[in-house]
């Protein structure tokens, strides 16, 4: 494992993206295309991450971990934890910021981005598992509890591995 | 003084508080946030406008409004911002500790327990049936997503709005493609910034 090129994959993910679920099309590429990652370490880092505490985007801990021990783990922290830094600079050009209707744009754009990018890569992993009656019903479900808002995602996970283990084992 | 108003954000009137006290406000919201997002964003509120009153709610929403700025993950943006603010890079670090140390080492346990179990085939057949799951959650998020983007294009007029969508699908395609996902992303903020940027000139023109 070249440590480096690791560190800044994991970097690269989490400075140029944003929120929890914004490195994950960065991730998922890089890592799988050098056989660093196979697709289900994504469900489980993400599964992890849905029900552990802290902000969500600590999915990218457990991947870290799955895909290179502790050290990965601790890596993949610190290459969540530099980017937000850059808050400081950005508190202090705010006012500027603000005032180009671009800015907006910019980070509605990204987001755009990340919907686009980011269907495709969970297109990706779906089919990886496996494409049943079973697996299709479970994402349309959850996808449509999810929605209504009224059904906590744990228990939606939890629902989804027992139907697993009882259909899918 | 230009530089006064730009400078505000950081100089909003804030005491110097005790570190410790500091470090022990985010421990105890790192504990007990789950799920992220706007919880966690409710629960700090709580914590330094409600309990302690060291935040008005205007310098909280200010705090809140500059962080969706930041790259990576707003909520970690929004602890180095508090941190600074009331106890520099000191504070910082407290504040940062606090917030993850006891998320990242549960996030760190919860995993090395899986690797410990992900071999059996009931564990196995779960992730199968948890994989679909997470894409269907994964998916409902982003449609929710999709409504910033939605809200700041409708505006716009309904050329501003197909362009938007375009924009959505040529994303999509690249990085179907194979294209890595950085370009996706450039083309993405770059699209909407030009178009964004645009439609205000070409409003402000029809003004005269």
């Amino acid at each position: 494992m070249d440590w480096l090129t690791y560190f800044l994959l994991f970097l690269k993910a989490s400075l140029l993206s944003t929120g929890g679920r914004g490195p994950f099309p960065y991730l998922y590429t890089d890592l799988i295309a050098r056989g660093w990652a196979v697709e289900s370490n994504f469900a489980e880092a993400l599964t992890v991450g849905e029900i552990s505490p802290g902000p969500s985007g600590l999915w990218v801990v457990s991947l870290g971990y799955l895909t290179a021990g502790l050290p990965g783990a601790l890596l993949a922290t610190l290459a969540i934890v530099l980017p937000p830094l850059a808050v400081l600079i950005v508190a202090r050009i705010h006012d500027r910021l603000k005032s180009f209707r671009a800015t907006q744009g910019v980070l509605d754009g990204l987001v755009l981005a990340i919907i686009g990018s980011g269907a495709v890569v969970l297109a990706s992993l779906f089919v990886s598992n496996g494409v049943n009656l079973v697996t299709v019903a479970i994402a349309v479900v959850t996808a449509a509890l999810t929605f209504t808002g009224r059904v906590p995602s744990w228990l939606l996970l939890l629902g989804a591995a027992v139907v697993g283990v009882v259909l899918l084992t | 003084m230009s530089s006064s108003s730009a400078e505000a954000a950081l100089a909003t009137p804030s005491t110097p508080r005790p570190l410790l006290d500091l470090f022990l406000i985010w421990l105890h919201i790192g504990a007990t946030s789950f799920g992220g997002g706007s919880a966690t964003q409710l629960l700090i509120q709580q914590h330094f406008v409600v309990k302690r009153n060291w935040m008005t709610p205007e310098t909280f929403a200010q705090d809140w409004a500059i962080v969706q700025f930041a790259p990576g993950i707003n909520l970690i943006a929004l602890t180095v911002l508090i941190g600074h603010r009331f106890g520099r890079w000191p504070g910082i670090a407290v504040s940062l500790l606090g917030m993850l140390g006891p998320a990242v080492a549960i996030t760190i346990a919860m995993t090395a327990l899986y690797a410990r179990v992900r071999e059996l085939p009931q564990v196995q057949g779960a992730l199968r049936g948890l994989t679909p799951a997470l894409v269907g959650l994964s998916l409902a998020f982003m449609w929710r997503l999709l409504k910033g983007p939605m809200q700041g294009l409708k505006p716009l007029g309904p050329p501003a709005l197909a362009a938007g969508l375009f924009l959505l699908a040529v994303t999509a395609a690249l990085t179907a493609l194979g294209v890595p996902v950085l370009a996706s992303y450039l083309v993405g903020a770059v699209g909407l910034g030009v178009i964004y940027a645009k439609q205000s000139d070409s409003l402000k023109e029809s003004d005269c």
